[in-house]
């Protein structure tokens, strides 16, 4: 039987970067979904409860995307998203060409809770290489 | 010629504790007249040193409208905090000060307020809320977010009830998720998402903020983000890196200017224009 394929979402406004991202993990056997700002994301997250999300930041706002991570990583009893706080999340950003922020998921902690953390502009095999080591992480916890 | 390295001379007259790592202390001058004349803006600090080991810059904590004595509110991170953590009342200890620029009160009256703390970053802006508290008439409204990791953490616990109560103001608190105890009736979240959640409008209004450096970086991005605030509203401190407070030792420049003497309070645009990074 063939292997059902990992299911990843790219919340991502960029077209262009959501372009790279599908041609490169397809081409990888990932069949990849995409969302253009955090809102439609947050919708899509519940609809098809994906392996793995990459994730912007610089959405509707600047930090949209942190957070979007934060809503998705809650615990709280009360969290509309409390099923999902086990995905991975991969962050892409480019907000350190934006503002004077250095952002970094070990010095920031529950502000910044994702499991990977890759400043633009990222390579296709880093990009994969990142994907693969989330899945399989997620696999084994 | 005057040593400007040396402190006056204190005495401690009272010790709170905050939470399980924080003090604050009550301090006068034990030359009467200095008492008397020293005065201060809220914003700025002092030198606070325990003889033979050492001294630490410190926010005043206290407001110059409320005179008779100086406060501190310290926590214990190093040989020197827990130095001062370890005295007692009528202890002598040095201070030299004030230094700094303090906020920029003139430019405050009128305006309305959002002051957002995290944690100890409360002392400072302690000292304006009294400041303005005491002046009510030449301000504005007042929204008070404040946060610490949990219940037990949060300082100043009596005087948050005062501030709750005090007309025109609106005062928020939150703990950090799990932070909570079974009495909480606050907000429970980071101070940023709060922030975001009561979204005080930022017409006419100066957003003040001051805590832990991950806290400052979200809530500028908060506030400049879908709240609208720009960055010439936003005033922040920066306390870190100072040392001598008198632009001597060089630890605390950024290019050309030196926390200590022409901050340690800078608004957001003022910070953009340095090329700060943080």
């Amino acid at each position: 039987m063939a292997k059902k394929k990992e299911k990843i979402l790219v919340i991502e406004d960029d077209e262009q970067m959501v372009e790279f991202v599908k041609r490169v993990l397809e081409a990888h056997s990932y069949q990849v979904h995409s969302a253009p700002s955090a809102e439609e994301g947050l919708k899509k997250v519940k609809e098809l409860s994906p392996d793995l999300i990459i994730l912007d930041v610089m959405l509707e706002t600047k930090g949209e995307g942190f957070w979007t991570a934060q809503k998705l990583k809650s615990t709280e009893a009360q969290s509309e998203y409390r099923e999902y706080s086990h995905i991975p999340i991969l962050m892409l950003t480019a907000i350190h060409t934006q503002t004077e922020f250095r952002f970094s998921p070990e010095t920031d902690g529950e502000y910044l809770p994702v499991e990977d953390f890759v400043e633009k502009p990222v390579e296709p095999g880093e990009l994969v290489q990142k994907v693969k080591n989330l899945l399989t992480s997620k696999t084994q916890s | 010629m005057e040593n400007i390295y040396l402190p006056h001379s204190a005495i401690v007259q009272e010790i709170i504790p905050e939470t399980p790592d924080i003090k604050t202390f009550k301090l006068t001058f034990e030359d009467e007249g200095l008492q008397k004349d020293f005065t201060y803006l809220p914003g700025q600090f002092v030198e606070f040193s325990v003889y033979g080991v050492g001294e630490a810059p410190f926010c005043l904590a206290s407001s110059p409208t409320r005179p008779g004595q100086i406060e501190c509110t310290i926590k214990k991170m190093g040989k020197v905090t827990q130095a001062i953590h370890d005295l007692e009342v009528e202890d002598q200890v040095g201070i030299r000060g004030p230094y700094g620029n303090g906020f920029p009160l003139k430019e405050l009256r009128g305006r309305n307020l959002v002051l957002v703390g995290g944690g100890i970053g409360l002392a400072p802006l302690r000292s304006l809320i009294q400041n303005v508290l005491d002046q009510k008439d030449e301000y504005g409204d007042m929204v008070i977010i404040y946060g610490a990791k949990s219940t037990e953490d949060l300082v100043y616990q009596k005087e948050l009830q005062e501030w709750q109560n005090s007309p025109g103001v609106k005062m928020v608190l939150t703990v950090d998720p799990g932070g909570e105890d079974q009495k909480w009736q606050g907000e429970v979240g980071l101070v940023p998402t709060v922030l975001e959640k009561v979204n005080p409008s930022p017409d006419n209004r100066v957003l003040v903020t001051c805590g832990p450096p991950i806290m400052i970086r979200y809530v500028l991005l908060s506030a400049t983000g879908k709240m609208g605030y720009q960055p010439e509203q936003i005033i922040t401190t920066l306390e870190m890196k100072m040392k001598c407070g008198l632009g001597k030792c060089g630890r605390c420049n950024i290019g050309k200017i030196y926390i200590c003497q022409d901050g340690p309070v800078f608004t957001y645009q003022q910070l953009k224009d340095l090329g700060t990074e943080f």
